[in-house]
């Protein structure tokens, strides 16, 4: 091959290598257009918009990132929304929740008033109305509790406390209410010391809460509280033998004002495990449930020990 | 740009002198789910096809994003995640390998989608498992999986639940759900089962013999389908506690200051106004709401129902 | 469009058939070391060899034919497992589409004549057939490279076929007539048939004697004749297929 062959070959092999800069630049401008478009959606509000990207791309980790914002501002504006709408139906429900007793509250009082009834009748009246009265004071004293808890008012005075002490005598203030509802039960707390830091007062409310919705809702015979101290954490468990939670309503029954019978009988007021869940997430620990519909429910709270 | 991401316009579609789908004018609003609804052979999947180009439109006109697809086809198509009928793939590759296929030609949003989208679905990473050897279930699995896989932010899902057992069901309508909640992502999803729909849609679109019968929001729809006595009353205190005393029954609410509902559907609406009479409790309207969405749905489609 | 040809291979993966059909350019090779050893003949002229093992048979009927299974092939099974619907979706444009299954068959061919010419010369070598000579294993690999790049576009009207149509039974009949049909106009006009128009240009140095044709070898007509077919193939194509999208 003499000079010129190897010209020849030379220039074909940088035509070539000019052919494919050509092509690799449109391809960059091609893509650089599509995230101009792109961010221009976004800027106007249409977070969903993605910048798609290919392994190959140089503008990948740009596009990467876009995406990523998008995505991490789309459910922060999600949530914000959600728990907007979460207080239109807590509004709602609340006056619904709260006209209701009250109406028939009225309308016994009213009756014992006018001298509609009289004698032994006008003093069921009255102890029927000043249950009610009591039901509806509960209801809002829940109803505060719980509104400072979302809003994060409330203040807690963490202590280190032995736990198993603690539990022991939160259910010796139980145990003659659930004998008298016709409860067995069964108790097993450790002997030995597990040390949690706790607010106390908490701590109490959370168990209440979750005796108490046994109690109304689950229609159980025999009830069991289990602790037991791990090396990092405490499980504490409360099981029942009800008629337990169907799968439909399980993921729900933290949600405020969620209640498994939608029938409106004034028992209970859907917010009770939802301050439970709050109060333990406060103490840094967990509360799920699990149930089986017709063989009862568990209840498992973990809560983390201090070493 | 208009709010609807979807809009036909008089959308029609003959096979010969068949016509499939006739004059149907579809409004798939922005962050919801359009549940279209209809049985088999309805024109539910032709609709689809036609929205996504996969079939000529006979007359009217398909907006999508708030403009025509044709001609755009490439800017538009990777917003849109969609499976048609059942998903086909290649059944001598396993599924990563088709999903690799689809990210490879599409691109993706983030680094992993292949990873993500299958355990989104709940279907193994780099499973041995050829496509060809996959369950019905499996293979619908996969279908969502490559539908979501560059996160596009409208789905047309077509008959998505199609050979999934009901655990499956129930997971990808969760999932469903999520999507559009938790990432305000905007979903078309056909069915031919009411239930299905009933449960995850917010708007609704019923179609019957290529005609689009009724399009309206599922509220609009559910305030249909409850069943209670709607009382108007003067008085409400008293007629609460005629009805806790004289028919034992707590399962009512008050909403405003004469209107009272009763859930409780046993009670004789002839007996309770009476008794609301005697007692002087002037009754303004009394009627009883007993539709179901069943009912109404044979009521629209002419007494032939659905599914 | 590289990305489309990629996914195409990606694609063919475990695919044991299109293996399988690669051994059929062993076939010819051997049959002319059986023949050639038969005959008893040893140092024979390279050409003749050659043209027995590698551009008889094997160019006009038995590529022609693997490479026609191989167009219904790949276009068959995204129709049959509805996996085209799921392309135009991404979107996949429809000649991009084809072009990238095109380019597959052009792979193949070329790959399969590679084949070809790595038998026919490890059968003639050895066996004493033929002589060791760098300037005819040169031609002879060249030759089969370029007949496997035109052979590819002679293809494209069968590829176009199975493209348009949703079965396979249509476009691998289409083969067969399509294959002999090229062998019969041979001695009448070669210059109508893309597959018979291959001979001129594989002759156009006049290399190879021993050949007795009637007619004379021009390129012109027979480029002319494989640009018109394959426009009318690509036109074809695009009507169709736009039109059923």
């Amino acid at each position: 091959m003499d000079i010129n062959g190897y010209l020849m070959f030379g220039c074909i092999f940088f035509f070539f290598v000019i052919l494919y800069l050509i092509i690799k630049l449109c391809r960059v401008r091609e893509q650089l257009s599509l995230i101009r478009e792109a961010l221009e959606d976004i800027k106007a509000g249409n977070l969903n918009r993605r910048v798609l990207t290919r392994e190959s791309d140089m503008t990948k980790q740009i596009c990467y990132g876009i995406n990523e914002i998008a995505v991490g501002s789309q459910s922060l504006l999600i949530q914000q929304r959600q728990s907007e709408q979460a207080y239109k139906r807590l509004m709602t429900s609340l006056s619904h929740d709260v006209k209701t007793p009250l109406a028939s509250l009225v309308g016994y009082l009213e009756a014992v008033e006018g001298k509609l009834v009289t004698g032994e009748e006008a003093e069921e009246y009255i102890h029927v109305a000043s249950e009610k009265a009591y039901r509806l004071k509960e209801f809002v004293t829940s109803l505060f509790e719980w509104v400072k808890l979302d809003a994060g008012e409330q203040v807690y005075h963490f202590e280190v406390y032995d736990l198993n002490e603690l539990s022991r005598n939160i259910m010796a203030e139980w145990i003659p209410v659930l004998e008298s509802a016709g409860l067995d039960y069964e108790i097993d707390i450790p002997e030995t010391e597990d040390t949690v830091r706790v607010d106390p007062n908490a701590y109490t409310r959370i168990l209440n809460n979750l005796f108490q919705n046994i109690l109304v809702h689950s229609e159980a015979d025999h009830v069991t509280l289990h602790i037991a101290g791990e090396e990092q954490q405490i499980g504490i468990t409360v099981t029942d033998n009800g008629k337990g939670i169907s799968k439909e309503n399980l993921p729900h029954i933290f949600d405020r004002l969620y209640q498994c019978d939608h029938s409106r009988s004034m028992q209970g007021n859907g917010l009770g495990l939802s301050i439970a869940k709050e109060l333990v997430n406060a103490h840094g620990g967990t509360i799920t449930a699990s149930s089986t519909p017709g063989a009862g429910t568990t209840f498992t709270i973990l809560l983390p020990k201090v070493l | 740009m208009s709010d609807f991401l979807i809009e036909t316009r008089q959308l029609t579609k003959n096979y010969g002198d068949q016509t499939v789908v006739d004059s149907v004018n579809l409004h798939v609003k922005k962050g919801r789910i359009y549940g279209l609804l209809g049985r088999n052979g309805a024109g539910k999947t032709t609709i689809m096809k036609m929205i996504l180009g996969l079939t000529p439109i006979t007359s009217g006109e398909v907006k999508v994003f708030g403009r025509n697809i044709k001609g755009r086809e490439k800017k538009v198509y990777p917003r849109i995640g969609a499976i048609i009928e059942t998903p086909g793939f290649y059944p001598n590759l396993t599924g990563s390998e088709n999903l690799e296929i689809f990210a490879k030609l599409r691109g993706t949003a983030a680094p992993n989608a292949v990873k993500r989208a299958m355990d989104v679905v709940g279907l193994p990473y780099k499973d041995k498992k050829l496509f060809g050897k996959y369950s019905m279930g499996m293979k619908q699995r996969l279908g969502i999986a490559n539908a979501i896989l560059h996160d596009p932010e409208l789905l047309i899902l077509d008959e998505p639940t199609n050979g999934l057992d009901p655990i499956g069901i129930a997971e990808v309508r969760n999932f469903i759900l999520d999507l559009s909640k938790q990432e305000g992502k905007t979903i078309l999803i056909s069915s031919h089962i009411l239930s299905e729909i009933a449960l995850l849609a917010d708007d609704i679109g019923i179609i019957d013999h290529g005609v689009l019968l009724e399009e309206s929001s599922m509220r609009e729809l559910e305030k249909k389908n409850s069943r209670y006595i709607l009382l108007q009353v003067s008085d409400i205190p008293k007629a609460s506690l005629i009805l806790e005393r004289q028919f034992h029954t707590q399962d009512y609410s008050v909403s405003d200051n004469h209107t009272l509902r009763i859930y409780d559907t046993s009670l004789n609406m002839a007996a309770v106004n009476k008794a609301l009479m005697m007692e002087d409790v002037a009754v303004i309207s009394s009627q009883l709401c007993n539709d179901t969405l069943e009912d109404y749905f044979k009521k629209i489609t002419g007494g032939e129902g659905i599914a | 469009m590289l990305r489309l040809i990629q996914t195409e291979f990606l694609k063919l993966r475990r695919r044991k058939l299109i293996w399988i059909m690669l051994l059929a350019a062993l076939m010819m090779p051997f049959l002319a070391l059986l023949y050639f050893k038969y005959l008893g003949k040893t140092d024979v002229d390279p050409m003749e060899f050659y043209r027995w093992a590698a551009f008889g048979f094997t160019v006009f009927i038995i590529l022609p034919v693997v490479l026609g299974i191989l167009c219904t092939m790949l276009m068959y099974e995204e129709t049959r497992y509805d996996t085209a619907k799921q392309l135009w979706i991404v979107p996949v444009s429809q000649m991009g589409y084809f072009f990238s299954k095109f380019f597959v068959v052009l792979i193949y061919a070329v790959t399969f004549m590679l084949i070809t010419a790595a038998a026919t010369v490890l059968c003639g070598v050895p066996t004493g057939i033929i002589g060791f000579n760098w300037s005819s294993i040169l031609f002879l690999l060249e030759r089969c490279m370029e007949l496997g790049g035109i052979i590819s576009f002679a293809m494209l009207p069968i590829l176009a076929v199975a493209a348009c149509t949703k079965g396979y039974i249509l476009p691998a009949c289409l083969t067969i007539v399509y294959a002999f049909a090229g062998f019969i106009l041979t001695p009448v006009n070669m210059y109508l048939h893309p597959l018979s128009s291959m001979l001129p240009i594989l002759l156009r140095n006049k290399e190879m004697q021993g050949l007795t044709l009637t007619q004379d070898f021009r390129i012109l007509p027979a480029v002319l004749c494989f640009c018109v077919w394959d426009l009318a193939a690509v036109a074809f194509v695009n009507v169709v297929l736009s039109r059923r999208k």
